[in-house]
Order: C-alpha cells, then sequence, then structure tokens
C-alpha cells in the first residue's frame, strides 16, 4: 500500500496562488482581516511595475496609502533580489479621480450636494462617455475594494486600466452602501474570486471575539497563531486621564505598536495632550483626515497612533484600545456589525475594549457582547 | 514488517471486546456466545448484519460483540497502516473526522493510535445504534482520548452539527462500506457532501479501504463517478498488502485501496462572468 502524506495532498501555502497568477491577467481577491491582502496587494503591485511601470495602486484612504507606501519601501529593504520599491503612483481614489477627470474634462468631478466628497458616479460616466477617453494605465490595483463605490470600478474599468487586481473582504464593509464582491466583479470584469483563508494576525482569542461580529457569507479564517494569548478585555467606565494612564503604561511596559481607536476626533485630540507628556521618549501621534499629516507618521514603527474608525482600517498593531465603546454599541445593523469586526481584528496580540470617557455602555449595549470566557470584563 | 496497533489499542480491545466475548458463560471450547466459528460470522453476516436486531438467542450487543472480535482487528491493521503513511510527521491542525460506516469507532481509534496528540473532532456514523453505542463506550473508556471529541449519528443526514461552517481540514474513512448490498453509492455522496457544506468549505480528504475482492468492490466505479461529480480527483488507487501477526504466525493481509480529495473550496463563485 503506498498513500500519499497529507502534506503532498495539498500545500497550504495559498497566498502562493496570489503571488504565481499571471502578472498580465485581472485578478479578484478576498481575505478576512488578518490575511495578508495588504501585503500580497503590495508585492502585486511590486511585481506588476517590474513589467509594467505606469501601473498604478489605488487605497480606500490615506492612511492606507501610507501603510502600503511604507510596505512597499520595507519589502525593498527585505528583498534580497533587489526589487524595486513600487515606481507607479500611490494615491487614494479620491485624490487621483480628482485629477483625472479634471484632466480629462478640465472640470471639477460633480459631487453629491449633501456630501463634497461623494462623487457623483453616474454623471461622470455619462460626460466622459461623450468624448474619446481610454484606459491610460496598464494595470491598476486596489486594496479595500469593499469600501469604494460600484461606479468607481465602472469608471476604473472605462478610463484607468483594463485590467486590475481588486483586493476586497465583502465583511468588512464600514459604509452602509457598501459594494458587494458581485458589484466588484461585474463593474470591473473580474474572475471570481480567490479567498484567503487564514488568519495570521490574530491570537485565537481576538480572533474569537472580532468572529462575534461576523456576519459575512464566508467561514471565519482559520486562525494560524497558536493558543497563548490573552482574553480581550472590557472597561464599562473609564476617564480620560485614567485612559492615557493606561495606554502609556502599556506603551512603557510592553512597548510595541500601540492603536488607540476614538470615535469622535476631539476625544483624540484632548488624549494626544498626556500621552505625549507621559511618553516623552515614544513615538505618540494624533491622525485626521483634515489634518492630512499621514506622512508624518510611520505606523509600522513602535509607538502610539491615535485614529478614527475611518482611519484605522487596513492597519494593524500589537496592541489596541477600542475607546467610547458606547458610541459603537449596540451595533445593531449589519453596517456597525463590520466595523466593530474590523476594529476588533487590528489587534495582533493585546485588544481593550473601552466605554469613556464620557459616556457607559447602556443595558442594549452590554447585551451586544459576548461572555466573559470571550471578552473579561475588568475594572480600572 | 507486522503492522502493529499501540499496547493501549490492544489493551482496550481485550478489556472492552475480547474478553467480554471469552469469559460469557455461554463461551469456551472454540464456541463464542455458545455458537462455533462458521455460525458466529454468519450471525454477523460476515460484516454486513442489520446489527440493531436479534439473531437467535443472541443479542443485538452481542451480535456487535461479535463482529468487532472477529473483524475490528484486521480493520485496525489497515487504517493503521494507512494513517502511518498519511501523516508521518504531525497532527493536522484542527481536523475533523467523518468515519462512515464506522462500526465500533474503528476509524476513530485507528488515527488515534496514530495521531500525537489524538485532538480532533470525530463524527461516527453508522446505521445500528448498538454499534454506535459500542464504539462510544470504548472510546469513552480511556482517557488518552479525551481529545478526540466525539459525535455519532446514523448517517450524514442525521449529524447535528451546531459550530458554525469554518475552514477546517476534513478526513473522510469510508472502510468496508461498500460492501454493504443496500448501500447506494450515489445517494452516500450527496448526502456526504451536505454534510461537508455544513462544517465549511475546507479541504476534504477520503481514504478508501476495503477487501480486494471483485464482489466487495462492485459499487466502487459508480462511487468514484459519484465522487468526481462533486469535485474529488483520486490521487491515489490500487491494491495492496500489509502484514500482519497472527497465533500461528505472521500473514500478508490483501486489501483495496484509494485515497480522493478535494481542495479548500476557495475561490467563490460569483455567477454573471
Amino acid at each position: 500500500m503506498r498513500l500519499p502524506t497529507w502534506e503532498d495532498l495539498e500545500s497550504v501555502d495559498e497566498q502562493l496562488d496570489v503571488l504565481e497568477w499571471p502578472l498580465d491577467e485581472a485578478l479578484f481577491v478576498a481575505g478576512p482581516p488578518g490575511s495578508g491582502k495588504t501585503v500580497l496587494a503590495v508585492r502585486r503591485a511590486q511585481m506588476v511595475a517590474e513589467s509594467e511601470p505606469d501601473a498604478v495602486m489605488l487605497t480606500y484612504n490615506r492612511m492606507l496609502r501610507r501603510l502600503m507606501k511604507l510596505l512597499s519601501e520595507q519589502s525593498r529593504m527585505a528583498q534580497a533580489d533587489e526589487t524595486p520599491a513600487f515606481p507607479g503612483s500611490i494615491a487614494t481614489v479620491q485624490s487621483y479621480v480628482w485629477r483625472d477627470y479634471l484632466e480629462r474634462t478640465r472640470s471639477k468631478p460633480p459631487t453629491s450636494p449633501d456630501d463634497p466628497f461623494a462623487y457623483i458616479w453616474s454623471e461622470m460616466l455619462h460626460i466622459l462617455e461623450q468624448g474619446e477617453n481610454a484606459p491610460n494605465r496598464s494595470h491598476l490595483i486596489v486594496d479595500e475594494g469593499q469600501d469604494l463605490a460600484e461606479g468607481f470600478f465602472e469608471y476604473a474599468s472605462h478610463y484607468i486600466s483594463e485590467t486590475m487586481s481588486v483586493f476586497a473582504d465583502d465583511d468588512q464593509a464600514l459604509a452602509n452602501q457598501r459594494t458587494t464582491l458581485e458589484q466588484i466583479k461585474r463593474a470591473a470584469n473580474l474572475p471570481d474570486p480567490i479567498i484567503l483563508t487564514q488568519n495570521h494576525r490574530n491570537t485565537p482569542q481576538i480572533a474569537s471575539l472580532a468572529e462575534h461580529f461576523h456576519a459575512g457569507r464566508l467561514p471565519a479564517a482559520a486562525v494560524r497563531r497558536s493558543f497563548s494569548g490573552e482574553v480581550p478585555r472590557l472597561v464599562e467606565h473609564a476617564s480620560l486621564d485614567t485612559i492615557a494612564h493606561r495606554v502609556s503604561n502599556s506603551m512603557q511596559t510592553q512597548g510595541g505598536s500601540i492603536g488607540v481607536v476614538v470615535d469622535q476626533n476631539e476625544t483624540g485630540k484632548l488624549l494626544l495632550h498626556p500621552l505625549r507628556e507621559q511618553l516623552p521618549q515614544h513615538r505618540v501621534e494624533f491622525y485626521t483626515n483634515s489634518l492630512r499629516n499621514e506622512d508624518q507618521i510611520n505606523v509600522l514603527e513602535d509607538g502610539v497612533t491615535v485614529l478614527n474608525k475611518e482611519s484605522v482600517k487596513g492597519q494593524e498593531f500589537d496592541t489596541v484600545f477600542i475607546l467610547e465603546l458606547h458610541r459603537f454599541l449596540p451595533c445593531t445593523t449589519d453596517s456597525e456589525k463590520r466595523g466593530m469586526y474590523m476594529m476588533c481584528s487590528r489587534a495582533r496580540d493585546n485588544l481593550w475594549l473601552i466605554a469613556g470617557p464620557n459616556g457607559r455602555l447602556t443595558k442594549g449595549a452590554s447585551d451586544a457582547l459576548p461572555g466573559p470566557k470571550i471578552l473579561e470584563p475588568v475594572r480600572w | 514488517m507486522a503492522v502493529e496497533l499501540p499496547q493501549w489499542l490492544e489493551d482496550l480491545r481485550r478489556a472492552e471486546v475480547v474478553d467480554r466475548v471469552r469469559n460469557d458463560p455461554r463461551s469456551g471450547s472454540g464456541r463464542f456466545f455458545g455458537l462455533s466459528g462458521h455460525t458466529a460470522m454468519n450471525a454477523i453476516g460476515w460484516g454486513q448484519a442489520p446489527f440493531d436486531e436479534p439473531w437467535g438467542d443472541l443479542s443485538p450487543e452481542d451480535r456487535a460483540l461479535l463482529y468487532a472480535y472477529f473483524n475490528q482487528k484486521g480493520h485496525l491493521e489497515e487504517l493503521t497502516e494507512a494513517f502511518r503513511q498519511m501523516f508521518p510527521n504531525r497532527t493536522p491542525d484542527d481536523l475533523i473526522v467523518i468515519d462512515v460506516g464506522c462500526g465500533p469507532c474503528t476509524g476513530g481509534l485507528a488515527l488515534a493510535g496514530v495521531l500525537d496528540p489524538p485532538t480532533f473532532d470525530y463524527i461516527g456514523l453508522d446505521s445500528s445504534v448498538t454499534m454506535r453505542d459500542l464504539g462510544e463506550r470504548m472510546a469513552a473508556s480511556l482517557r488518552r482520548l479525551k481529545g478526540m471529541r466525539r459525535c455519532w449519528a446514523s448517517g450524514p443526514a442525521a449529524v447535528d452539527w451546531d459550530r458554525a461552517p469554518s475552514w477546517r481540514s476534513v478526513l473522510v474513512i469510508v472502510s468496508y462500506l461498500l460492501a454493504s448490498p443496500t448501500l447506494d453509492p450515489a445517494q452516500l455522496v450527496t448526502d456526504l457532501d451536505k454534510l461537508l457544506a455544513k462544517l465549511g468549505k475546507g479541504r476534504v480528504s477520503v481514504l478508501y479501504t476495503n477487501s480486494p475482492k471483485a464482489s466487495a468492490n462492485r459499487n466502487f466505479p459508480s462511487f468514484q463517478k459519484a465522487m468526481q461529480d462533486a469535485g474529488f480527483d483520486m490521487p491515489a488507487d490500487g491494491t495492496g498488502e500489509i502484514v500482519v501477526e497472527r497465533w500461528e504466525g505472521d500473514q500478508q493481509r490483501h486489501l483495496r485501496y484509494a485515497v480522493f480529495h478535494r481542495p479548500a473550496q476557495n475561490r467563490l463563485p460569483l455567477g454573471g462572468g
């Protein structure tokens, strides 16, 4: 009797499926938090750019653009084969489309009267159809595609590049009107997505808490890390001073990278001063969209980064403090659940959920949380 | 070299099967529960009996014990050798095992003897509740098997699995099942595939073993066809032998085997393309 071994029957390196995909073909990858989507997107962009230097990489927000730039540089340094850092453009969808549309039509993109950042894609597409417009890039790489409008993908396939590599997870979309994988596939003319099935980031304990808020159609990712972490902790009330003290203490005793996620930018601003005072030797930074300071922040270096829910998307930290939990709960809608799922899964090793400052959990909010085996209540 | 079962498994069989048959007041002088060897084999239908029904003076429990007494050891030896070849290095993470036609937990016990530690979810499927009860009694009697989380059902459609679908790997054991005259292979694969969908989208490997006799494998072509229709390929298919130790000396034991495999379903068909 001669039988194949369990390992022979199937290679477990699913990321090779993505890396070995033909560089001149469209690619669609769906992956949960921690599956390596962003790193794979950067690696794909670098490989594409070796033969197609005009390739462009577009992201959902500016912090993610910054992360992809840092990862691209880090990857270049790590590669013995001297792979170049991505030489093409890395931009947010918002800014890239603004410039592209302006160049093509000599007018600004039309926006919603309610939201000056929300492009009216149907109108833009209609206007561009009238002229001689064609794609002008050989390849477009997009990360966090689920948070981009369906209209963007139509715009991109008609006017940016006919060949796209899109990385997405329809379980993490923040917007109520998220774009589903089906919509992305149709609008961007993509093949069926490859699903990444393994979570390399979170401890099993953190993954369990994140999965409490997971409501997607695909199974939760298999956690690859060993069962040796701490159970995430819940603080039902804490003042700003206490929070600053605890975050500082965590930085001084454990070090690493710390993400502090707030709902209100004002809370982040108030927290910045005491944190900097208590951590004079460490990097402590606060990012908001309006500060436009992402290029001064190196999220890959140890230190504290304070940022809001929208900006934390795509990032990861050793320790994450989610503040103002009372504002994120009871997360009754799918969109709110996806938001909690996304935020919890930013943490590699330690996760704290904190109601406060200036608020407490209602009974409804408490009921939305899992039991103490998954989220351990503690008092500060 | 003869296949050796782990000592704990030999001890378990002695305590739960062999001694129960031999020490029964009806046994002795070459008789088993009062029956000659040949009649006892008739009582267990040569492995294919309705074990929940009495037979003459034999209770269903007697018939299940006789089955384990005569047939289980050889099956354990074949599966032990198969699993040693399949798992030479390490215990796979978070494995789910479905033992179709499990009898007295035969596939689960053989696997537990090979994996270190023996940690996996075990779903034992057998139409006979008497056989399932014997299997549970054997597995429950050993502390070393506490990492083998067991559930039992009469068939794939009856499995009560309340956990969320996952990407966990699944090993399916189909050992000496296709010889059953009442089995519909296509229906079996359909029901099995529904159960696999409940478990998730992870990789699935199926180990098939049987007697090499043509009559025992008459259902194999339709089983193979149904498996291929369900997306499985067949990386191993053949006949072979293992050496087993018996009181009269080492003997060759011939068997038919095959392995089917379906990778994790990591392409999401969205349609419209």
